[in-house]
């Protein structure tokens, strides 16, 4: 009778693997359904927020200062700073209305994406373009006096209007002695945000 | 009764004027419409949230969601679709917008294997919160554009969002070791297999 012989190797081999596989099971049975790549969230707030506005057209036409033909010039108004008729004469149309539809407040804020730029990468810088907000228009509001320069990050320009009601801008712009000819241009932008929200 | 009508007509042409002035006033515009202020969320993954777009304002318009400059420093999103939204669509209408993020890796991990493998977290630290805004901007329309020399305008309106970044600890790692002792195991056993039979041949 001949004594079968015992593959020690192969034996361990298998017990290797078995082992190592039980380990790996183990090691990621809690993981299995924790390394999901999408979730849904979870929401700890449930009351609802709904504000809307819009630019009047004058001004979401864009804030125009014309051809300058004599340099320096200082505080020159934007086109449709006092072409208002309604409600007063004089009045500015460079406004912002918010929305009767909405719950909530809002406060405006403004903001340039830079100094007005032209083509041949000449600059005004935006300090010299500046503007001035009011909840009503007349001949002097929004005033001169007031007058604020547009920085690149946000700020208030508006706090507290209730819904339904119109925020009115004028806008003015200094042009330095030296400026070389040229048509400049930036973008001016416009945010509302519930009231005492961050810009 | 005479001076009862004369009123109505009065009131009646007073509304007509109002509507008349003050229609031309407007534009486009765009409105949010949000219930959740705060997500929590595990970090790297994707998340997606819905809020309401509106427009109550006589002309149609298109707009964008995006998170805030100080969120999209932190978390990757593209941005929504450019959505149409309708003239005249009340908040009681709003059109729903899914919007996606995704939160970055923020917890320290501890590994043994470069930087990512055998690792684990032990969720020391406080748990990271991230403050901002989701934003609806009001995509140009190229007839916006009046003059030369100036700014163009474009208008936003915006939700706070604060988003939690979960940390989930867990113990350290081995399954790289594993499937490496495994796969060695393996080639093992069928180099000592493949000879076995080759010598019975």
């Amino acid at each position: 009778m001949t004594k079968k012989r015992v593959n020690w190797f192969t034996i361990v081999l298998i017990l290797i693997i078995l082992v190592a596989l039980i380990l790996l099971f183990f090691q990621n049975v809690n993981a299995i359904t924790g390394h999901a790549t999408q979730q849904n969230t979870t929401s700890n707030v449930t009351i609802q927020y709904y504000l809307s506005l819009s630019l009047c057209s004058n001004l979401s036409s864009g804030i125009w200062f014309g051809e300058v033909a004599s340099l320096p010039a200082t505080d020159l108004n934007g086109s449709h700073n006092y072409d208002g008729n309604y409600p007063t004469v004089n009045g500015s149309t460079y406004c912002v209305n918010i929305s009767t539809d909405g719950n909530s407040p809002v406060d405006l804020c403004i903001k340039s994406d830079g100094d007005l730029t032209s083509v041949a990468a000449d600059k005004i810088g935006l300090a010299n373009e500046t503007y001035s907000n009011y909840t009503s228009t007349n001949s002097t509001h929004p005033l001169l006096g007031s007058q604020t320069s547009l920085s690149t990050s946000y700020s208030k320009s508006g706090v507290n209007i209730p819904v339904g009601n119109v925020n009115y801008y004028r806008f003015w712009l200094d042009i330095p002695a030296a400026q070389p000819s040229g048509t400049y241009n930036n973008t001016v932008q416009f945010k509302g945000v519930t009231v005492a929200g961050a810009c | 009764m005479k001076n009862k009508e004369v009123k109505n007509w009065n009131f009646l042409l007073g509304l007509i004027l109002s509507i008349v002035i003050l229609l031309p006033l407007c534009s486009a515009g765009v409105g949010i419409s949000w219930s959740k202020e705060s997500s929590l969320v595990r970090e790297n993954t994707k998340t997606c949230l819905t809020y309401k777009v509106y427009n109550p304002w006589p002309d149609d318009s298109y707009a964008q969601i995006k998170l805030s400059d100080e969120l999209m420093q932190i978390m990757t999103s593209r941005g929504s679709e450019t959505e149409f939204i309708p003239h005249d669509t009340s908040s009681s209408m709003a059109i729903p917008v899914e919007f996606c993020f995704k939160t970055p890796k923020v917890y320290e991990k501890n590994c043994w294997l470069f930087g990512e493998l055998i690792c684990k977290k032990e969720c020391k630290e406080e748990m990271k919160i991230f403050d901002g805004e989701v934003e609806v901007i009001e995509v140009d329309s190229p007839e916006t554009v009046e003059g030369s020399g100036g700014s163009a305008t474009k208008m936003s309106v915006s939700a706070p969002i604060r988003v939690k970044v979960q940390c989930i600890a867990h113990s350290r790692d081995y399954s790289v070791i594993y499937i490496a002792v495994i796969l060695i195991a393996g080639i093992l056993l069928t180099i000592n297999l493949t000879r076995k039979r080759n010598k019975k041949q």
